[in-house]
């Protein structure tokens, strides 16, 4: 069967067909001499990339919407959990003059802007450890008139809670006494540099260490209890 | 070309001199691309100018010292205008040279420490702070720290390794371009001077320089295309402007070098043209 | 060191981030990686255990996302290996582990990262890594320092903030190991 329409000379085949063919040959042999860097350095590579440019703005998100709920409990189903580096509640000591935006997280923007919790620690009604983290010369100022059986009073979205302070301590930054991450019952660690007023930079911490006094229990947090 | 008696094992012999080639030229051009930008002290300076990364640069140091200012009883203002574009300028560059020099990428923060020191105790002296609110220990400690955050500002992430990894090969690299060019040009004139019919001989370099000329267009191309680039998770501004700048930089100039190899093929095969018709004619 | 094999294990959990979100509480694929975690790998006698605040923070990550049991099977799968692998190695702990061994390791983190759609930021010190995932979600920015300078030092300061928490800060912690392998600033980081 004849063909019909122009023929195109073998010669301008090879021109255009091996060229790609060689690439592809090419390709092969980079892949299998270079296999193992390949593969890592993609790998690796590929944690390093992301769909949309980072964000590099300061600002952060507020989840934050007062409420006047007083129940004893709330479904973890109503609650919005905060993200690192959002504002979900703000903490207030009347007594000492502390009044702070509460974040989640304690890195850069939060310490900026206000004060944060420390996100291998838990938010308020868990019914565990909460270690909360202030700059001893902005937000956490005031704690040095901190005394015991002052009120600790943070505000979130799912519920408002108190807390007693029992006692104040000094430790050293690095010390491992000052929390305990594992505890099994809601208590509240707020801490700043000491000594306060300084210019410069310490190496010891101001805890101020309190007791669940009111606000709602988080429930439903696990399947079982669902 | 009569090497074998079989021409079909004749033509698979050139074809894998003709690949060779290609290889060597793909290999010579990524490497030049790579020794005149990657390994160039002056490529670096010059991206780092031409981008946004000092203005950045000092707006992020000035930011972090402000949170280091925040945590020492120090005002906002204290840091603002505080750092010195000048200087950190002067400080990159010359963390520029040591890294091309071999030297060891330490930062000297002499500079910085004393006119950090001048600014504290003016302003100790202005705002009247009483005796029991000063340590030295204190503020060595805030002054080590600012330093750090200032050395760290200024040292370009990952070139200590980069040196440590690389840079050590840059003799090599020039002996691996001066290899693979020699390689290409004796399989050249390997070609040019066993076949009788010398179109022949130049349809086998087109092969090469075409070959390679598509793998380096390829390259760039999947890149921008891609714009992988952009999607670098880098964590500051300033280093997502200088790494971004110089990826784009190195791969624009591996475009440049395909189009000069696309050039050449088109040349090779005008060439071939008219050998092909001389020798027919 | 011994928190290299906390980090994987706990990296490999705490940014779910291409799963669905607005499913509060901890549900049973959940709740089946958290004790997983709280399984030690045993290292030629020695237990090694992922701290509190690794396990608190998947807790409280896995609080805001919704994993489900293909993807909880997943990220056990790769605990469960990497913590054979440590147990395999003969060291008695993660330090001694060789430059292979740690490339293993990064293989199955760089298997998670895959796995869960993370990604590592770069910062401008070694020590400052912030993990966000693919949709430029911020996971991970902490410090290595639970206890914070209120002060400044490093972790105060937001990119030169290191940090320990999670998985995805070992992640990429590992992946930086790759690339630098024995370089000074790798002991450091761990």
């Amino acid at each position: 069967m004849k063909k019909s329409g122009k023929k195109i000379s073998p010669q301008l085949k090879k021109f255009v067909l091996i060229p790609p063919a060689m690439v592809l040959a090419m390709c092969i042999f980079f892949v299998a001499l270079f296999f193992p860097v390949i593969s890592d350095a993609v790998s690796i590579g590929n944690m390093f990339l992301s769909d949309k440019q980072v964000d590099y703005s300061k600002s952060f998100d507020n989840i934050f919407v007062p409420t006047a709920d007083d129940s004893d409990t709330v479904n973890a189903s109503d609650i919005d959990f905060p993200t690192i580096n959002k504002q979900f509640g703000d903490l207030t000591i009347k007594s000492c003059d502390v009044d702070a935006r509460l974040f989640f997280g304690d890195a850069a923007i939060p310490l900026r802007n206000g004060v944060g919790i420390y996100a291998g620690s838990f938010i308020p009604g868990y019914g565990k450890t909460i270690l909360v983290a202030g700059h001893n010369n902005t937000y956490f100022n005031g704690l040095k008139n901190v005394k015991k059986g002052d009120t600790v009073k943070i505000r979130t979205s799912y519920g408002n809670y108190k807390y007693e302070v029992t006692e104040t301590k000094i430790y050293n930054a690095s010390s491992k006494k000052s929390y305990d991450l594992d505890a099994d019952e809601e208590n509240l660690i707020l801490y700043t540099c000491y000594p306060f007023d300084q210019v410069g930079l310490t190496e010891k911490r101001f805890f101020v260490y309190a007791k669940k006094v009111s606000g709602p229990r988080i429930i439903g947090l696990y399947d079982e209890e669902k | 070309m009569k090497i074998f008696k079989n021409p079909k094992l004749n033509t698979v012999f050139s074809l894998i001199l003709s690949f060779i080639m290609g290889i060597c030229i793909l290999a010579c051009s990524l490497l030049c691309a790579v020794r005149f930008t990657v390994f160039n002290e002056d490529f670096l300076i010059e991206t780092l100018n031409n981008t946004d990364y000092y203005p950045n640069l000092c707006s992020e140091i000035s930011e972090n010292l402000m949170d280091i200012g925040d945590a020492s009883g120090l005002n906002k203002t204290f840091f603002e205008d505080f750092v010195d574009e000048v200087l950190v300028r002067r400080d990159v560059e010359s963390y520029i040279y040591k890294f091309y020099s071999g030297r060891e990428l330490k930062v000297n923060t002499t500079n910085f420490e004393k006119a950090l020191r001048t600014a504290l105790n003016t302003y100790i002296s202005q705002n009247g702070i009483k005796s029991e609110s000063l340590s030295q220990k204190n503020i060595n400690y805030f002054v080590k720290e600012a330093s750090d955050i200032y050395a760290s500002g200024i040292a370009l992430k990952y070139f200590p390794s980069i040196q440590k990894s690389v840079m050590k090969y840059t003799t090599r690299f020039n002996i691996f371009i001066a290899v693979t060019a020699v390689v290409a040009i004796a399989i050249a004139l390997f070609f040019i001077f066993t076949n009788e019919w010398k179109h022949i001989a130049v349809r086998y370099i087109y092969y090469a320089f075409s070959s390679a000329a598509l793998f380096t267009f390829i390259i760039p191309a999947v890149v921008f295309a891609s714009g992988i680039v952009s999607k670098l998770t880098i964590l500051t501004r300033s280093l997502n402007y200088m790494y971004t700048a110089c990826i784009n930089s190195v791969f624009t100039v591996i475009l440049v070098i395909a189009v000069v190899l696309i050039f050449i093929s088109a040349v090779l095969v005008i060439v071939h043209n008219k050998l092909r018709k001389n020798a027919s004619g | 060191m011994k928190k290299l094999f906390a980090g994987l294990a706990a990296a490999l959990i705490i940014g779910l981030s291409c799963v669905s979100a607005f499913a509060a509480g901890i549900n049973s694929s959940e709740a089946s990686v958290l004790n997983n975690m709280r399984t030690p790998a045993n290292m030629k006698g020695n237990s090694v255990y992922v701290p509190a605040s690794y396990i608190n923070q998947a807790e409280s990550y896995f609080n805001t996302i919704d994993m489900t049991t293909a993807q909880a099977g997943k990220i056990n799968s790769i605990i469960g290996q990497a913590r054979s692998f440590l147990g395999s190695t003969g060291k008695s702990s993660v330090k001694e582990l060789s430059a292979s061994e740690r490339k293993t390791l990064i293989n199955y983190a760089s298997a998670a990262a895959a796995v869960l759609n993370l990604s590592a930021a770069a910062g401008s010190d070694d020590r400052n890594i912030k993990v966000i995932t693919k949709n430029g979600k911020t996971v991970v920015d902490d410090s290595t320092n639970i206890i914070k300078t209120t002060g400044a030092e490093e972790s105060v300061l937001p990119y030169v903030a290191s940090g320990v928490l999670t998985v995805l800060l070992s992640i990429s912690v590992f992946g930086l190991t790759y690339l630098k392998r024995k370089s000074a600033a790798y002991e450091e980081v761990r």
